[in-house]
């Protein structure tokens, strides 16, 4: 599973008003995570990538418990 | 999924083994800075009897069992390896995905003139690269690679720029 987190950046969201066309959007990539990224050696990729997958998982543990109460309820 | 996944390890001391593989899917765009997040190592290996059985080995040593299935642990099909299909592992080090081909049937000997090659621990690792990643995504129903395909599209687009 991966998950892309480098999409809508806050500059990219649109508004009600704005077209539909993909060819007329703003780009929908932060560039900036890109950047980044770029920065790094492919070993220092893969460390960022493990450190945000542990987050995540940390994130959904503490996200478990809290949930739990309310799916119960009609 | 253990509670702390190291991918890069269990990379590490595949590369460090005599296994002939790809690295394909999302850590493979990871490599090449996608700034996306990916849960597990998708391998496409070669698929000959020599090659599997050091696979196998390797399996074995980072507990390697099927995922997703119910009952007691099943140890690495040596027969299913030598096949085209997937085989879903979980290992000690979180979730490997050794794949015998991918979209479209392409197998190792087919995707390794189209990977490039990076160092990881001083090792080589060939990669699968990120045109070919794009153009599979591309192609692709799965609504989770179209999601992610923009952020290909635009990292290769910086690449080559660059």
């Amino acid at each position: 599973m991966t998950v892309a987190v480098g999409v809508l950046s806050d500059s990219s969201m649109k508004s009600d008003t704005e077209p539909d066309s993909v060819e007329s959007a703003p780009s929908l990539v932060d560039e900036s995570l890109i950047s980044a990224m770029l920065e790094l050696s492919p070993e220092e990729r893969l460390r960022q990538n493990d450190r945000m997958v542990r987050t995540i998982l940390l994130l959904r543990q503490g996200l478990a418990p809290r949930t739990e109460p309310n799916a119960r309820e009609p | 999924m253990p509670e702390s996944p190291d991918l890069t390890t269990l990379l590490e001391r595949l590369v460090a083994t005599d296994v002939e593989f790809v690295l394909v899917g999302g850590l493979a765009a990871v490599v090449q800075g996608a700034p996306v997040t990916t849960f597990d190592v998708d391998i496409v290996h070669r698929r000959t009897d020599k090659n599997v059985d050091r696979l196998i080995a390797f399996l074995a040593d980072v507990g390697a069992r099927y995922r997703n299935r119910p009952g007691a642990p099943l140890p690495p099909s040596r027969s299913a390896l030598l096949g085209p299909g997937h085989s879903l592992f979980m290992t000690d080090l979180g979730p490997l995905d050794a794949l015998g081909a991918i979209e479209g049937g392409a197998d190792y000997d087919q995707l390794l003139p189209e990977s490039l090659t990076v160092h990881i621990g001083g090792r080589p690792l060939h990669v699968l690269s990120l045109a070919k990643i794009v153009t599979l995504k591309r192609a692709s129903t799965d609504p989770k690679d179209k999601l992610r395909l923009p952020v290909l599209e635009a990292l290769l687009r910086r690449k080559n720029e660059a």
